[in-house]
């Protein structure tokens, strides 16, 4: 039997098309109310995606300090969106992001598992550390965390949250009425956690969540990342654009998970894709057309110089990047250096740098037939590149209807994707076992971030 | 007079859990979606869903339901199968962010369209200090004078985005009016904010403030800040003087003339006589734990006929602007607040029939707040 593709939905008001709010069939006005989300959420699960996926964003994006208007900015906080839309839906996965930086890990704690009680089993978390200084400014802090530290502190956050899922063994709700016992507290235990940055005495007032844990996700690239990534994810949300790229990363993951002795099949690496699906060749160029006209001049120069962090007003849209000034003058993110080299090795200018990072920012691009499409994911799946895809539609909800109309049967026709869900649950779907209690203790006694520890010591 | 449901776990009595149970999710946790579309039915204000006021420490005796659910994951589940009434959701400051609160409200009131509202946790009932116990532990003055920067910030940011400045001009590709949204540069003691929000203004401008906390600087935020103050008064003289010195007290507040509303926190113990009542909260005391009995709200003990004409004296009497009801047993005793009581209500005028319009502020007759950027603009 062919291994089943795994399939997310990354949520974006209006599209990941940076002008998709362009489009003439996006309900652009609509960004913030209930029922965009939830056309989209249920043409997701008639797709039979495993999941939904929220990105976050803890600071409004900025022009020369002025709030920068040309792109769309209705950022819903994902749990709360989630929970909506666990009302409104039975199988699909609900994966909210949520900072390990400027929150508490009980009250974390306690909102995932809500999410999760709540879903019947659905919830995901998407852990992430919070690098942008001007976020920080919202936060009472001058300046972020150092990365290191930020990846301590998340790790020592994931231990207390699932210490306290952990808290209430499996069966300790009772509700036995006859023997005036609500819960069984034998087996319901404090998890006095004494740590670098926390103190938390447990237990949680909630039972285990129906998973155990929520499914956890990660999606950061750099070394410090991908050691997180081997400790503590189930789910990697990766930007690549090649397969070879991909592949190599697929390999370091698969390597590292050894050491804590955990199987590639644990695991699921999903790569970002922003398909443009046309019925025709003639159709998919049209429509690239359109989406590249609909890009404001304005707001392509700032994509460019928002991704770099580089101020860009000195240089016009057909010159060529200032390629090594930019790399001087602040370390990027892993996969914002992948599209500067690419730029770079393509000559590219500004105005066509802005047209590649406006489709999907930092990740994978397609445009095509959505036969085209098949054979393009079925190649990557079978060079060992990745477990499925995130997938980032350049506009919602018209280009989404396209894929589970179009190119969901396909799959499914050729057995990649499954033809209904296999459980109620998004471990269930996803072919990940309930993790035991207290599993993540024995993860951390085979090292998690170990490497990048002695760094930090190294370096001071 | 305004109606709100409390609501707590399976109901107020802490051996609630042991008469009736409301339907159940797989891992355990009641379903609230029903009784609220009872409430709805019935025309209520609005729900509010508080924290157990039972310590955490009788998890240890293993009778009491100390379950806590995210309040508001809770409403926002229930955004999506519900239409008109008002969704609240009780929580804390203390170890929060209000970057985090003011947009987790935005959120709410946009997926509402206008139905959401923050009953603000002051006394820490949420929460269990030894839970956070890295975090400082502030004196009893410095809780408070933080928690009135925590909401000026949240009201800031809930301002940051005027009314109007999403434009989703598709012709000209202006998504949203950057004169229209402010930082707020906020620099207190105990926060500094740049903002903007990232998330729209809520429909409400900012969903309404609903507080509990009686202490004299609970009160006083509460006359400054609040648009409902809920109180526990037992008896009807108190709550008329009460009611009298938080109105005076909103009105010296100077905040453009809209009045903090009173409800009444009343758990009414309703049976068909008077007698089977008094059996009725006998039998809930007795199979609960004692300490979980006494942190309950005040209580009315009688028949829906009793309760119609208690509530319709204090309003009369001007003890207060209406009732937040924390029923002992929510799944019993929600169809006889909406069967026995609500009708009698309806018909002696006393209740509104239909929903006044589409937003909780609407609900209550509050009015709505304009940005304190707008005038920036000019």
């Amino acid at each position: 039997m062919k291994k089943k593709m795994r399939l997310g939905m990354f949520i974006y008001p209006g599209g990941h098309h940076f002008a998709g709010w362009r489009h003439k069939t996006t309900p652009a006005s609509r960004l913030s109310s209930l029922d965009f989300y939830v056309n989209v959420a249920r043409l997701a699960e008639r797709g039979k995606f495993d999941l939904l996926f929220i990105g976050d964003q803890l600071n409004a994006r900025e022009k020369n300090g002025r709030f920068f208007g040309r792109q769309t900015s209705s950022n819903l906080d994902p749990i709360s969106l989630l929970s909506a839309l666990s009302a409104v839906t039975n199988n699909i996965g609900l994966v909210a992001t949520l900072s390990t930086t400027y929150n508490e890990p009980y009250a974390i704690a306690n909102k995932f598992a809500t999410l999760d009680h709540l879903s019947n089993g659905r919830a995901g978390w998407n852990i992430v550390t919070t690098m942008d200084d001007r976020a920080a400014l919202n936060f009472s802090r001058s300046a972020a965390m150092e990365k290191t530290d930020r990846y301590i502190r998340g790790r020592e956050f994931v231990d207390v949250c699932t210490s306290l899922w952990d808290s209430w063994g499996d069966d300790a709700l009772k509700r036995d009425d006859g023997k005036s016992r609500f819960c069984d507290t034998s087996l319901i235990a404090p998890i006095r956690h004494r740590g670098e940055s926390f103190n938390v005495e447990g237990p949680l007032r909630l039972p285990r969540p129906v998973q155990g844990w929520p499914v956890l996700v990660q999606a950061g690239g750099s070394p410090q990342g991908i050691e997180f990534a081997a400790l503590v994810a189930e789910v990697i949300f990766t930007a690549q654009t090649d397969i070879d790229p991909a592949r190599t990363f697929r390999n370091t993951i698969h390597e590292k998970l050894a050491r804590y002795g955990r199987r590639p099949e644990d695991l699921a690496i999903m790569p970002g894709l922003s398909p443009l699906i046309g019925s025709t060749e003639a159709e998919v160029f049209r429509l690239e057309e359109e989406l590249s006209d609909l890009l404001h001049p304005e707001l392509a120069m700032w994509t460019v110089s928002h991704l770099f962090q580089f101020p860009l007003d000195q240089y016009g849209p057909d010159e060529k990047l200032p390629y090594e000034e930019i790399r001087k003058a602040k370390k990027m993110q892993s996969a914002a250096e992948a599209v500067l080299s690419n730029s770079q090795r393509q000559q590219l200018t500004i105005a066509q740098t802005a047209r590649e990072i406006a489709r999907s920012r930092t990740h994978g691009n397609f445009a095509g037939t959505p036969d085209q499409f098949v054979a393009h994911v079925e190649n990557w799946m079978s060079e060992g590149a990745c477990d499925g895809f995130n997938i980032m539609p350049p506009y919602f909800p018209s280009q989404m209807e396209v894929f589970v109309d179009q190119v969901v049967p396909l799959l499914q026709k050729k057995h990649i994707l499954r033809e209904e869900y296999d459980g109620r649950t998004l471990r269930d779907n996803l072919g990940f076992a309930r993790p035991a209690r207290n599993h993540f203790k024995k993860l951390l006694s085979k090292g998690g971030l170990s490497e990048a520890i002695e760094g930090r010591a190294g370096a001071a | 007079m305004y109606i709100t449901l409390s609501i707590s776990g399976h109901g107020h009595h802490p051996a609630a859990w042991r008469k009736s149970t409301l339907p159940l999710n797989v891992g355990g946790i009641p379903r609230y979606d029903g009784v609220v579309r009872v409430a709805e039915a019935a025309t209520l204000d609005a729900v509010i869903f508080t924290p157990p006021r039972f310590d955490k420490s009788l998890l240890a005796n293993g009778i009491t339901d100390v379950l806590q659910l995210d309040n508001l994951s809770v409403i926002g589940s229930l955004a999506a199968v519900t239409n008109s009434i008002g969704l609240g959701a009780s929580s804390p400051i203390r170890y929060n962010e209000p970057f985090n609160i003011a947009r987790s409200f935005s959120a709410l009131d946009n997926l509402t369209a206008g139905r959401s509202c923050w009953l603000i946790d002051l006394e820490g009932h949420s929460w269990t200090p030894a839970d956070f116990g890295h975090a400082s532990n502030l004196s009893i003055d410095d809780h408070y004078c933080r928690a009135e920067e925590f909401l000026i910030v949240v009201r800031k940011l809930w301002d940051s985005w005027e009314d109007g400045a999403v434009l989703a001009d598709k012709l000209n590709g202006m998504f949203a009016d950057s004169g229209k949204i402010h930082p707020i540069n906020y620099a207190g003691n105990f926060f500094s904010v740049r903002g903007p929000l990232v998330a729209v203004r809520p429909p409400q401008g900012h969903p309404p403030i609903f507080m509990d906390d009686m202490s004299s600087a609970g009160k006083r935020l509460a006359a400054s800040y609040g648009d409902v103050l809920i109180a526990p008064c037992g008896d009807r003289a108190q709550a008329i003087s009460l009611t009298n010195e938080m109105r005076a007290a909103s009105k010296a507040a100077s905040r453009g003339g809209a009045a903090l509303k009173i409800l009444m926190m009343l758990c009414p113990i309703l049976a068909k006589d008077e007698r089977s009542a008094k059996n009725r909260a006998d039998d809930l005391d007795q199979s609960s734990d004692q300490d979980a009995v006494r942190s309950m709200p005040p209580r009315f003990v009688g028949t829906p006929a009793g309760l119609v004409s208690h509530m319709s004296e204090w309003v009369d009497a001007g003890a207060c602007d209406g009732f937040n009801l924390a029923f002992p047993v929510l799944s019993e005793d929600v169809s006889v607040l909406v069967q026995d009581v609500v009708p009698k209500l309806k018909q002696a005028g006393l209740f509104r029939a239909e929903y006044p319009g589409s937003t909780m502020r609407e609900h209550l007759g509050l009015r709505r707040p304009t940005s304190q950027f707008s005038k920036e603009v000019a």
